[in-house]
């Protein structure tokens, strides 16, 4: 194909992405404009009715209002919510889905560059905002970044708040709180839920809603940190838009631009660069990988809050993984060499250190935090000593029959590769 | 395993590619020197390169 016609293919391939943008903001416009339109007049039918009850029922009559008012309001926060949540989700799949086409790279490569930042600095930002340890060690940090998504996630929240529409806000955190518990296609569950009498109590919960909804995002979140990853992202974003009407259109352009790509293999040694890593628990930068892997290495020890045992997971490179104790904090590393593993290994190397985490708060029971970190790190369980030793061979076992179970089993080369760990402590 | 073998461990720590703040795999070179060679009956000094060859050879890695 010579370059003439690759350029036309690129002109034409960049004027349907222009074109299509065009008709799915227009659209988001219309659907915008009639879903806060009913807002508006959902608000004006609770005032005329708290009005009402007060002005025929004196005070028993005017609470009565404001007790049906607050019903109201209750369920219509929560389809907002929805709605809210929904838009954000297709407009970062827009924005996203482009991301993973390499003729759009070629085509915009700004416009993708600040795409993918902007996708990436947000998700990777909830991502943090989803760690208590995170939340600990960079109280100013992360409340800046909360103070941002905040704003940017819960516009809807700040205007039930300020407007002193307290039954709307909780209506909003119930759906949105529940919806990443239970997932996209339950939250009319959460809908119907949110007009029950527990709306009050999920409420309350309102303000921790930004911490679980970057709780939930997690994987998602992980997953944006690569180009891989966001092709990933987009494959599921690609699911919604195909539902989604014009948005659909999106995806039929930009298979069809991803395949003229294929034909001139524009852009795909930019793609290649961001692969090569293996996929257990996400593609993306190894702290947060360390974190999900240590996540899923207590699910499978059964360890049910980690922050428990341990203040900081953090990944290090050319390291092996160990746990120590740092000023003061608990430290749980995972090193370079377990993302050599597949995931069964991962989480054997994730429950082993936590069951040395185990072991350790053990002994802050029995001899109080200083004298256990005086004796845990002295020279009686130190590397080398019979004591070291006989902790490895008891850790290793209790972390392969914890996977084990979890898994519902490990391959004969995994369960060889941990007797001989374990062998090897027995007689140096 | 990406955890520490025991050979492994002392040779590592031969070449001080440990550093101290692993609080518990750490060792001073002298004493991996010294648990190398009790453990071995061997003694290649502080070259940690014939170290690591001998527990190959005998399977120790």
């Amino acid at each position: 194909m010579s370059w003439d016609v690759v350029g036309r293919v690129r002109d034409a391939v960049a004027s349907v992405y222009d074109k299509t943008e065009e008709v799915i903001d227009e659209a988001g416009q219309a659907v915008d404009s009639a879903v806060h339109g009913a807002e508006h007049a959902i608000d004006d039918a609770r005032k005329g009715i708290v009005e009402f009850g007060e002005k025929h029922g004196g005070v028993v009559g005017g609470a009565i209002g404001h007790a049906v008012s607050s019903q109201i309001g209750l369920a219509e926060g929560a389809t907002l919510a929805v709605y809210d949540a929904a838009k954000g989700v297709a407009t970062l799949a827009r924005g996203v889905e482009h991301l993973a086409s390499p003729a759009e790279w070629a085509l915009h490569p700004e416009r993708n560059l600040e795409r993918a930042q902007t996708a990436g600095n947000a998700l990777v930002a909830m991502g943090k905002l989803g760690t208590p340890m995170s939340w600990a060690l960079n109280p100013q940090e992360n409340a800046d970044t909360a103070k941002a998504l905040w704003n940017g996630v819960t516009a809807g929240y700040q205007d039930a708040a300020k407007s002193g529409d307290w039954s709307k806000f909780a209506g909003r955190a119930v759906v949105d709180v529940g919806s990443f518990f239970i997932g996209a296609g339950e939250v009319n569950a959460g809908i119907k839920g949110a007009e029950g009498a527990n709306a009050a109590v999920h409420a309350a919960e309102g303000l921790n809603a930004a911490s679980h909804t970057a709780e939930a995002l997690g994987a998602t979140t992980r997953a944006a940190h690569g180009l891989e990853g966001i092709e990933d992202a987009s494959k599921v974003a690609g699911n919604l838009a195909r539902s989604g009407g014009d948005a659909g259109q999106v995806v039929r352009f930009q298979r069809e631009a991803r395949e003229v790509a294929s034909a001139t293999e524009v852009a795909s040694d930019t793609a290649a660069r961001f692969r090569g890593e293996p996929f257990a628990f996400g593609n993306g930068v190894r702290s947060l990988r360390a974190e999900a892997m240590v996540a899923e290495g207590a699910r499978a020890s059964r360890i049910p809050d980690v922050s428990k045992l341990v203040d900081t997971i953090r990944y290090e490179a050319n390291s092996s993984s160990y746990f120590t104790v740092e000023a003061g904090k608990r430290v749980l590393t995972i090193g370079s060499a377990a993302f050599e593993k597949t995931r069964a290994g991962q989480l054997l190397e994730a429950a082993h250190e936590l069951a040395h985490a185990q072991v350790f708060d053990r002994l802050v029971g029995k001899l109080g935090r200083a004298a256990a970190e005086a004796e845990y790190f002295g020279p009686k369980y130190a590397f080398g000593t019979p004591l070291y030793a006989r902790e490895e061979q008891v850790v290793e076992r209790v972390a392969r029959m914890r996977v084990r179970d979890y898994l519902g089993g490990l391959t004969p080369q995994q369960e060889a590769a941990s007797t001989r760990y374990i062998n090897s402590w027995k007689n140096p | 395993m990406s955890q520490l073998k025991p050979y492994e461990g002392l040779i590592k720590n031969l070449r001080q590619e440990i550093p101290p703040s692993h609080r518990r795999e750490y060792l001073p070179a002298e004493k991996a020197y010294a648990l190398l060679k009790e453990w071995s009956g061997q003694d290649f000094g502080m070259d940690a390169e014939r170290w690591q060859a001998w527990a190959q050879a005998n399977h120790k890695l």
